[in-house]
């Protein structure tokens, strides 16, 4: 194995001095004082369900400040969307949700917008809503969400959208592998049950914001708290702006975890209307009911197994209550399946619909359908297991593939630690001591679970390598630094195939006037695509000198080597230039200020391109088959011990042990850092985090005092959390690393739940699993 | 109405016009140029806002500016040394990876300042009690908890 210089290498931070002294800018920052700022709020909807009779808006308008009010005929006709363009910016004739934008107040100061909203006369037609999925889902549902939904476009996926069984089902994903009618026959025992999870949301610490200048061709530059290229191209569609016209820029992002788009329409709106920059800066309430949460599914799921512990057949069906707008839903709908089907299984059915009904619209969030799915499918996996008698950890070993095996859907399965990923968390577990809780109302249990998310195979990355004159190397890339380190893995990568010091690398990012395209900061893709994208960007930069170089040298370019900003000639490493010398200003001829030029004699400057795409494969649309879904696979496991008040259903993690396969980490402590931040928002996500609504379809806990995100106190700790990397090098990742940020996440809940019936006998199928679940589930076992 | 303060922020009087109603935070992010302060919640519940007045953690986000007058305010620009040495929490967190996203970091970092003057060799459960008013997305507490505790030892010159 060759030795890197900085690769597999804990090196601190690139941006930790920026943050800790608080330096480091986020487009919070962005537009403060700036003369002639516009302040936007949004009059969001009281009802779920309503005709918009009439909006006066003139009270509003004549308020001292407001500079204007915009509605719905103040915005484009068409709808837009990512799968199904089923949008508008602000509703025309229909409210679907509470908390659906009805108008948008542009005043010189954020109180004054915020008095404005109240003066804005809203006359509505209440009409039914309907929020239950199973309901919604039926072809005879009396409420139709949107009448419309066969004639709404849908660019991206449309196979997604036959079969539709409901005049509300927008989404009908289908996956066919073997026969699960004759797997059920050839079982010897079958187990089927129903899972069900709360919508969670991001919550991200920085609050959605964006700012926007208009500029004087028709065009607009933002600044945004969310990824540059994703909304740069949500933008283009809604407004119908080329992406020539739409910029988009970031700096550091104040954590992500998925898609946010919601402001940048508003303030766009706004800026194209009023020719004036606009600020809009969420809420925290606003970031909750309009952040794009996690999608609710209702999960039925039948397995059935031989008495040897095989896994023969499953099925599933699933019914996932996407609210009035879809946004990523299809994809992420579709994508679940990749994770109910990480055994091996002879045959599998599943049909998963994505439903509208009027309760609020979902987004992605960290595991983008994958962990809500492992939540049903990790509990079966115990379930079954104790069926035959077997261990938890011996029956998923048993049922896990190993590499080179042909998966469920048809892949080749390649760079897959989850045998090692869970031996090691099994391991560690049985090294602790069990707790010995002091009253005698607590139990306490462990239990496990394996996971794995992948990382999206359809997309493409792009980068740029600059070789500046003194040897800097200006590494360019589209992606968002918004937490998770990849600007330091890049500032790694980059060093490491120039062979200089980590100094001597400089970031320029996200900002879609400067640096060339990337889809996303998602799926956990950056690692992969950015990584490979600037390696490759890298050696054709090395390129660009070696052909500059050899004629100096009197050599060809392949006989060339660069080290710490020294070009030389491999088998005669004396003979060398320094990077200055293959500049403009080093020729001979060069006098008066050409001896200052910052440039080459030909052809401008030393600038690495490359492109680095997927290649997907089809999808076959009856099957779900294909042999190239997805570029790689993050495998992992999760191992906790839980303390269980049987008086009060209270429930704590007091260990928990992690271990990921990132083919090969570029910084450890990075990747340590995702798997214990996963594990801490898997906590979260499974005990104590889920959306409350009234019957009437209103979000209830729109705010860090009613829904729980884990403080300190709640997690563990030094000794008692464990971290391990699990290496299985990927053949197509950079130094063979993938990307694991999502999967971190997706064992935790399942893991708890199998502990609490370890502790309690008690199962629960439902996140997140409060103390009047738990009791609940504890009273009803009696 | 706009009226006229005073506030002493980081050793230094600022004279600034400011509406009676703008909080401590608003004032310093958006009048004073001292953005390293975070708002995230606006109802004192996450503590990215918190800063130092008279060495106590406050909210800034729910402390109307007003009421500031007269103390003495820390924010996380005033945590370096003159010569501009770090302070041994900054170092800590860098060493010990305890920054991703870094929007709770300057709210951490006081009021890990905070529990430290106060107690200056806490254990695993005082720092875990002493930060559960920081809220962070993004490390799942561990190595925030280890660069506190580091950060101790060093003050305390075991390190």
């Amino acid at each position: 194995m060759a030795k890197y210089r900085y690769i597999g290498k804990s090196v601190p931070r690139v941006d930790a001095l920026a943050k800790v002294t608080g330096k480091a800018k986020y487009s919070t920052e962005e537009g403060i004082g700036f003369p002639g700022m516009l302040y936007g709020k949004v009059l969001y909807s009281p009802h779920a369900r309503a005709n918009i009779i009439r909006i006066d808006t003139s009270r509003a308008e004549n308020r001292v400040g407001v500079k204007a009010v915009l509605t719905g005929k103040d915005v484009p006709e068409h709808r837009s969307g990512i799968f199904v363009h089923d949008r508008h910016i602000l509703c025309r004739e229909m409210v679907r949700f509470v908390g659906d934008a009805v108008a948008l107040v542009l005043a010189n100061s954020v109180e004054v917008a915020e008095e404005a909203l109240k003066l804005i006369d809203v006359k509505y037609e209440v009409l039914p809503a309907i929020f239950d999925v199973e309901e919604a889902f039926k072809p005879d549902c009396p409420v139709v969400v949107h009448t419309e939904l066969h004639h709404y476009r849908r660019p991206v996926h449309p196979y997604l959208g036959k079969d539709l069984p409901g005049p509300n089902v927008n989404t009908h994903h289908k996956v066919r592998k073997g026969d699960v009618e004759e797997g059920f026959r050839q079982s010897d025992i079958i187990v089927e049950n129903r899972y069900q999870n709360a919508r969670i949301t991001h919550c991200q610490l920085e609050p959605y914001n964006c700012v926007c200048y208009p500029e004087d061709d028709g065009g607009v530059t933002l600044w945004t708290s969310g990824r540059v290229w994703h909304n740069a191209a949500a933008i283009c569609a809604a407004f119908g702006l080329p992406p020539s016209k739409v910029r988009l820029r970031t700096v550091y992002v104040g954590g992500m975890f998925g898609i946010v788009d919601r402001p940048e329409r508003f303030a766009v709106l706004g800026a194209l209307k009023t020719g004036r920059p606009v600020k809009i800066v969420y809420t925290r309430e606003e970031c909750f009911m309009d952040g794009l949460n996690r999608l609710p599914k209702t999960i039925y799921i039948k397995d059935g197994i031989k008495k040897d512990g095989t896994l023969v057949a499953r099925e599933m069906k699933l019914y996932i209550n996407v609210g009035p707008y879809t946004n990523i839903a299809p994809e992420t709908i579709r994508n679940g399946s990749y994770h109910a089907s990480q055994y091996r299984i002879s045959h599998f059915k599943w049909d998963a619909y994505g439903v509208y009904t009027n309760e609020i619209p979902c987004g992605p969030l960290r595991g983008f359908g994958s962990a809500e799915v492992l939540w049903a499918t990790e509990q079966q996996m115990d379930i079954l297991a104790e069926k035959v008698g077997m261990d938890p950890l011996e029956f998923r070993m048993k049922n896990t593939p190993d590499e080179g095996e042909t998966s469920v859907r048809g892949e080749v399965i390649h760079s897959i630690g989850a045998k090692e990923a869970l031996r090691k968390v099994s391991d560690w577990m049985a090294q602790q001591e069990p707790a010995r809780p002091s009253m005698g109302s607590v139990k306490i249990g462990r239990g496990m679970a394996l996971a794995n998310k992948y990382t999206k195979v359809d997309t493409a990355s792009t980068a740029m390598v600059k070789v500046h004159m003194d040897g800097t190397l200006e590494a360019r890339h589209g992606a968002t630094e918004c937490g998770q380190g990849c600007n330091t893995i890049f500032t790694q990568m980059v060093a490491e195939e120039f062979s200089v010091p980590l100094e001597k690398v400089k970031l320029v990012w996200g900002d879609t006037a400067v640096t060339s395209y990337d889809f996303d900061s998602a799926a956990s893709r950056s690692t992969m695509y950015v990584g490979n994208a600037l390696v490759l960007a890298c050696r054709d930069a090395k390129r660009q000198i070696f052909d500059l170089a050899a004629p100096k040298l009197g050599t060809t370019p392949d006989k060339l080597s660069i080290e710490e900003g020294r070009i030389f000639i491999k088998d005669a490493p004396e003979k060398a230039l320094r990077i200055a010398d293959l500049f403009l200003a080093a020729l001979p001829e060069a006098r008066g200020t050409v001896k200052q030029a910052l440039c080459l004699e030909e052809g401008a400057e030393i600038l690495g391109k490359a492109t680095f795409w997927g290649h997907p494969g089809v999808e076959d649309p009856e099957t779900g088959l294909g042999e190239r879904l997805t570029l790689s696979f993050c495998y992992g496991a999760q191992a906790v011990e839980v303390a269980v008040d049987v008086e009060t259903g209270w429930v704590k993690v007091l260990k928990c042990a992690s271990a990921f396969d990132c083919g090969r980490p570029i910084n450890p402590k990075l990747v340590e850092g995702q798997m214990e931040g996963g594990a801490v928002m898997g906590i979260g996500s499974g005990l104590y985090e889920g959306f409350i609504f009234s019957d009437q379809g209103e979000l209830l806990n729109p705010n860090f005092h009613d829904y729980r995100v884990c403080s300190a106190m709640e997690v563990p700790s030094g000794k008692n959390m464990a971290s391990f990397i699990v290496e299985a090098p990927h053949r197509e990742g950079p130094f063979g690393a993938k990307g694991m940020g999502e999967a971190a996440m997706n064992a935790t809940a399942p893991a708890i739940a199998n502990a609490i019936y370890n502790a309690t006998g008690a199962r629960l199928t439902k996140i997140p699993m409060t103390p009047e679940s738990v009791l609940r589930a504890i009273q009803g076992r009696k | 109405m706009k009226r006229l303060i005073e506030l002493k922020v980081n050793g230094v009087v600022e004279r600034v016009y400011t509406e009676p109603w703008w909080s401590l935070g608003r004032v310093l992010r958006e009048q004073l140029g001292f953005t390293g302060t975070k708002i995230s919640c606006e109802t004192g519940n996450c503590g990215a806002c918190t800063v130092l007045m008279d060495g106590r953690a406050v909210r800034s986000c729910i402390y109307l500016a007003m009421k500031a007058r007269g103390k003495e305010i820390l924010t996380i620009e005033g945590l370096r040394e003159k010569d501009g040495k770090l302070h041994p929490l900054q170092e800590a967190f860098i060493e010990h990876f305890a920054v991703q996203c870094g929007y709770c970091t300057s709210g951490m970092i006081m009021g890990a300042k905070a529990l430290l003057d106060e107690n200056p060799s806490p254990t695993e459960e005082d720092v875990k009690e002493g930060l559960r008013g920081n809220l962070c997305r993004c490390t799942g507490y561990t190595k925030i908890i280890e660069a506190v505790l580091a950060a101790g030892s060093k003050i305390e010159g075991r390190g």
